[in-house]
């Protein structure tokens, strides 16, 4: 690395004066030499002033009182969310079983009945998956949620 | 204030901050309650202050700032007491932040909104004034947001929350020159993404902007 790349480095330290007086002296003297270590000074300085107009918004007490509070109710709803899945699937697994066996293997019903029935059951399948989707993925991607409608 | 008095105000600062960081410490080892309690008093605002800069959302922000403190709860044996506190607290926040980011699909930090980036009230002198301030805090929010992790993290510590060098190298756990040099990138590529230069202004179309920052 050349002279001028270390000094380069130490435009950072000159606009926000973490320089030793000796450092400090010696790169005034490199920057009247070097026209592009002012430059990086200088659109650092801007940066700076820019910066220093700027601030991050602070949120408010009662928000952060209202979203420790909502964890609470987050953590239950997954606790809840988890147990009603497991339950569906095991209930939906063992419904099918039992309409199978019961039901579709039952030579005594109707043909169109069956048919029916099996269309019924594969389009309540699709309308859970698809709302099981929406909540679980679209919902995490909507950027205008917690916009008042 | 000469170079003597900035220094001694900076060593104060310091030297109070790891005065009550021990302190919180002492209680956490004595009532982890009570310690929390401090803590959060404390850092609360800070930590989120830092995560909102680094992940870029108020809701990535308060879930990481909430859980820094959970993992502080649940991990506080792990931390050596004989160490400073704030750089082990910082690695937390800052491995949660880098968690969030990749969770959310953003490895690349790309989609950053920096919503939250606004003009300090004091900055709206005139209407014309706000207007073009606007256009560069525009510009200034998807140049951070274009940025990456470890830049974004220094220009957070350095320029938001007045973090010295010394402090920056304890709580990142790099040495001093290292922190000089990555603000050094950080800034040439932050300055590179807002097109400002040292004699133009910022941004196509705002160099008028850049002259009525500059004449503030």
């Amino acid at each position: 690395m050349s002279t001028l790349d270390n000094f380069r480095e130490l435009a950072a330290g000159y606009v926000d004066d973490e320089l030793t007086p000796q450092e400090r002296k010696e790169f005034q003297v490199m920057m009247d030499k070097h026209p592009e270590l002012r430059a990086d000074v200088e659109s650092f300085e801007k940066i700076n002033q820019l910066t220093s107009q700027v601030r991050f918004e602070e949120i408010p007490d009662p928000i952060w009182e209202a979203y420790n509070a909502s964890s609470y109710r987050k953590a239950e709803g997954s606790i809840g969310m988890f147990l009603l899945s497991m339950g569906a699937v095991i209930g939906l697994l063992y419904g099918g079983w039992a309409l199978w066996s019961t039901f579709f293997t039952d030579p005594s019903v109707p043909l169109l009945g069956r048919f029916g029935a099996g269309a019924a059951v594969i389009g309540a399948v699709i309308l859970l998956v698809s709302k099981l989707r929406e909540s679980l993925f679209a919902r995490k991607r909507d950027r205008y949620r917690k916009v008042m409608k | 204030m000469t170079e003597p008095e900035a220094s001694y105000t900076t060593q104060n600062k310091e030297s109070a901050n790891e005065d009550l960081d021990r302190r919180i410490v002492r209680i956490l080892m004595e009532n982890r309650e009570s310690g929390m309690d401090l803590l959060a008093k404390t850092y609360y605002n800070k930590v989120y202050g830092i995560a909102v800069g680094i992940v870029g959302n108020r809701d990535d922000a308060m879930d990481v700032t909430q859980e820094t403190f959970i993992r502080v709860q649940k991990s506080f044996e792990t931390f050596d007491t004989t160490r400073e506190f704030f750089p082990w607290f910082y690695t937390i926040l800052s491995n949660l932040c880098r968690t969030s980011l990749t969770r959310r699909g953003r490895a690349a930090n790309r989609e950053v909104e920096f919503d939250d980036l606004q003009l300090s009230a004091k900055t709206a002198s005139n209407p014309e004034t706000e207007m073009l301030m606007k256009e560069q805090l525009t510009q200034l929010r998807k140049a951070l947001s274009e940025l990456s992790f470890d830049d974004r993290e220094i220009i957070t510590l350095k320029t938001f929350h007045d973090f010295s060098y010394d402090e920056i190298a304890k709580t990142l756990k790099i040495p001093r020159g290292t922190v000089m040099s990555r603000l050094y990138y950080a800034r040439k590529r932050l300055a590179e993404n807002m097109n400002i230069t040292a004699s133009g202004g910022s941004g196509s179309g705002s160099n008028s902007g850049s002259n009525k920052l500059e004449a503030k």
